[in-house]
């Protein structure tokens, strides 16, 4: 579960401050599938690193119960000297994961076993993508977040993902962030808008993307000084 | 398909298998891709030691106590350059790790702690190691009071943190600050010291290198290794305020800098 209490961010830019979100109030239980519709370059990134408790929010509160994932397939965390197994290991012992149960995971899951030797700065992006992604579902969290990223890989490994999101989630919620409606529908069964830095419920998507728009135009015509 | 372990609420890594884990990967990656790898750690005060020693040689200079000159010099140079790599470390691995922060339950303070304790480790390999070299093969003489010498290392490691700490959360900050600082410790080289003693120095000089907190260190670790040799500036309560009031004016520039999205790099 996580609630979000009158939250607010904002950015601080070369020309002035941006307000990212105003003033958010939102509950999000442990059987949810929340989608956050949200243009590019809006600040989809910085809330899902305020909801997974990653950065604090400037005014407001945010009240977790529960363990929160780190969006889904971040890959910051992997050093490119280490192997595969090393960062995973590494890693596991930081969040209080047991790192053989992650790597026999990422190996049985995303058939890796062949490149858990290899150091990441050998991986292909794809490599890269898929390990980091099986690592984030190898921890069993109460919440899991998603910033744009909901699958990786081919077409059938997106399936795989799918399939292996869909089980977690049993036990779970999922917050996803994303400007892809499509995406967001196919897995969530509630969903946001964020526009002009306010998070509003939003019952269609396509009224979603329209409003995003318009929105858009607006701001283009009447550039906010900021 | 993938079998899933039924779930279960795993309670997030205990402080002290966090540190542990942050100070092997840390080990593990800072000489990476070299072939000696770690031993760069130790080879480099083996070398600053060396080529200070050789100077000595050519210059003709005999230290200022009745030791021999690897042994002064060693006393001078090891506390010196464990102030400036601590100081280096901390800077650079909150920097480096900051995307560790992703990983709940990881912190800054876990990240600045690990590399405090490592640079410490290192340092007593370095320092054990070093001056068994010099016993056996140059001078056969043990420190008079070990317990003092630990005392200068201590506050050596201890200015390189809190001072580190600032300087870390200053080049957060600020790029430019970040660049004068090394510069601006370049002089300490000069002022600290390593190559002479307090006790050779003029009044006046005293009176202001006093106030240089290393000065105290290196000369603690010598007051503690040579029986009978008193510094004038060898106080330990300085250097020891100085690092405690470093720390904590990094705290509140720290709470500044975050507070008010001041950092240059974002997570």
């Amino acid at each position: 579960m996580i609630v979000l209490d009158n939250v607010s961010r904002i950015q601080r830019t070369d020309t002035g401050t941006l307000v990212l979100l105003s003033e958010a109030s939102e509950y999000f239980g442990k059987d949810e599938r929340v989608g956050i519709l949200a243009a590019p370059g809006t600040g989809k990134s910085s809330i899902a690193r305020l909801l997974s408790g990653i950065e604090k929010p400037d005014s407001g509160n945010i009240y977790r119960e529960g363990k929160t994932s780190w969006p889904i397939g971040f890959a910051g965390g992997f050093h490119p000297e280490l192997t595969g197994a090393q960062n995973i290991t590494f890693l596991s012992e930081l969040v209080g994961q047991d790192p053989l149960e992650s790597i026999a995971f990422c190996i049985e899951f995303a058939d890796l076993g062949e490149s858990m030797g290899k150091k990441i700065k050998a991986y292909s992006s794809m490599e890269r993508a898929i390990v980091s992604y099986s690592f984030s579902l190898s921890v069993s969290c109460d919440m899991y977040i998603a910033d744009e990223v909901i699958g990786v890989g081919d077409p059938d490994m997106r399936l795989k993902c799918s399939a292996i999101l869909d089980q977690r989630l049993e036990n779970a919620g999922l917050i996803f962030l994303s400007k892809n409606p499509a995406q967001l529908e196919k897995h969530c069964t509630r969903y946001l808008l964020l526009i002009e830095s306010k998070l509003v419920p939003c019952e269609n998507l396509d009224v979603g993307v329209k409003a995003l728009m318009l929105s858009n135009e607006r701001s283009a015509q009447n550039p906010v000084a900021e | 398909m993938t079998p899933i372990e039924p779930h279960m609420f795993k309670p997030d890594a205990p402080f002290f298998q966090r540190i542990g884990a942050l100070i092997r990967r840390e080990r593990a990656t800072r000489f990476s891709g070299g072939a000696i790898g770690y031993l760069w750690a130790y080879l480099t005060p083996v070398a600053f030691i060396a080529l200070i020693v050789v100077s000595f040689r050519i210059l003709q200079r005999v230290p200022p106590i009745y030791v021999s000159t690897e042994l002064f010099v060693a006393t001078g140079i090891l506390p010196y350059v464990l102030f400036r790599q601590t100081i280096g470390s901390m800077a650079r691995s909150v920097i480096a790790n900051r995307y560790l922060l992703y990983f709940s339950p990881v912190t800054v303070t876990d990240l600045f702690l690990a590399t405090a304790v490592l640079e410490l480790l290192n340092l007593i390999v370095t320092v054990v190691v070093i001056f068994s070299l010099i016993m056996i093969f140059f001078d056969g003489s043990a420190p008079a009071n070990l317990l003092g010498v630990i005392n200068g290392f201590f506050m050596a490691w201890a200015i390189g943190v809190g001072f580190g700490r600032f300087v870390a959360v200053l080049g957060q900050w600020s790029d430019t600050l970040a660049r004068m600082v090394p510069l601006a410790l370049r002089p300490m080289f000069w002022i600290s010291g390593i190559f002479y003693t307090a006790t050779e120095l003029p009044n006046s000089a005293i009176q202001i290198l006093w106030y240089n907190p290393l000065f105290h260190a290196i000369e603690l670790v010598r007051e503690g290794f040579f029986l009978g040799y008193e510094s004038q500036i060898s106080s330990p309560w300085y250097p020891a305020s100085f690092a405690l009031v470093f720390y904590l004016l990094s705290l509140i520039l720290e709470r500044y800098v975050v507070d008010n999205r001041r950092a240059r790099h974002r997570l």
